[in-house]
């Protein structure tokens, strides 16, 4: 019997930088949830598909530039994060959009739970630092040390942004349920 | 002021930290005791919502798509035959470039001695070939220097 075992992100990676569309098509499935979890908590319903798709199109842009020096996942978390900082860049009135869409039927989660819907409404409301330790804790898993590393805070600080954001979203939570 | 380990931010982490561990902290437990109850809640529709998801099929298919089709019109191995073709192109230019000095120094120095010998007189240096050769040599030397310049830029 023959076991199948996977290429490692290394591998794919290198596939990928030689041209492989193969390698890239991997790459792209194993790391598309992630991505696609934090535009969809960043971004307004009808731009989630686009803003994900130009974040795979800037590692086709640039993935000959990555050398290794960090890990694949968390350069493709700085990719994100600047398309996401590129499409409110790009769009200023922000908040006025955020409110029409909160108006518009959710095409992709019609099978969602209000309650994941106002949480996601909730959640785009917090400043930007906020989102990003949350996401950082429970979308990408990341340990509190992890964290202060990769926000180059310490532990403590770490800990203490990411109570004020608790209580935050959790502020956003309960007017949500009010209206 | 350095916190405490019961500190409200090290409980809520510590209260965070387990349940991503599968751990629900009982009632009693002092890392409950201490975070704020109503922050329990929104931990939780946290833990529950925030984890990776991935799309439909369908936008997963939709993104394949495109992303394949930019791949091979602007991917690693596309970029590389752009930028071997480029090399190609310089190096042609290059020669050519050098092939048009070689021809202008030719004409300046060789064609006066065979015009020379054919007339079976002193060599004299022919006017138009002069002419002809000072542009060939002044072309070769601006293509010379142009793609010269455009490299040193690119480094």
């Amino acid at each position: 019997m023959t076991v199948h075992i996977p290429p490692s992100e290394e591998e794919l990676i290198q596939k990928a930088k030689q041209g492989s569309l193969e390698a890239f098509t991997l790459l792209y499935e194993r790391y598309l949830p992630k991505v696609y979890n934090r535009v969809r908590f960043s971004i307004p319903e009808q731009d989630i598909e686009d803003v994900t798709q130009e974040v795979f199109m800037a590692v086709i842009k640039s993935i000959h530039s990555f050398r290794g020096e960090a890990r694949f996942g968390t350069w493709l978390r700085t990719l994100t994060t600047r398309q996401i900082a590129d499409y409110y860049r790009r769009r200023p009135h922000r908040h006025i959009e955020t409110e029409l869409d909160e108006n518009l039927p959710a095409p992709q989660h019609q099978n969602e739970s209000e309650e994941a819907i106002m949480l996601r409404q909730s959640f785009r409301k917090l400043p930007v630092r906020y989102q990003e330790i949350l996401l950082l804790r429970f979308s990408d898993g990341f340990q509190f040390n992890e964290i202060a590393r990769i926000i180059g805070q310490s532990v403590e600080a770490t800990k203490s942004l990411f109570r004020r954001a608790m209580e935050a979203l959790h502020k956003q939570v309960k007017n949500g349920e009010q209206l | 002021m350095k916190r405490g380990a019961n500190s409200p931010d090290d409980a809520l982490a510590a209260y965070v930290d387990a349940l991503l561990d599968g751990v629900e902290p009982a009632t009693n437990a002092p890392v409950k005791k201490n975070i704020q109850k109503d922050l329990e809640g929104t931990v939780h529709l946290l833990q529950k919502y925030l984890k990776p998801a991935p799309p439909s099929q369908e936008m997963t298919r939709r993104i394949q798509i495109r992303l394949a089709s930019e791949w091979r019109r602007s991917g690693p191995g596309e970029r590389t035959n752009r930028q071997a073709k480029k090399k190609n192109q310089q190096i042609y230019i290059l020669s050519f470039a050098t092939v048009l000095v070689i021809a202008g120094l030719s004409t300046v120095f060789l064609i006066p001695d065979i015009y020379g010998n054919l007339q079976g007189s002193a060599a004299e240096i022919s006017p138009l070939a002069a002419l002809v050769g000072i542009i060939l040599l002044i072309l070769g030397l601006i293509t010379w220097i142009i793609i010269h310049n455009s490299r040193r830029r690119k480094k």
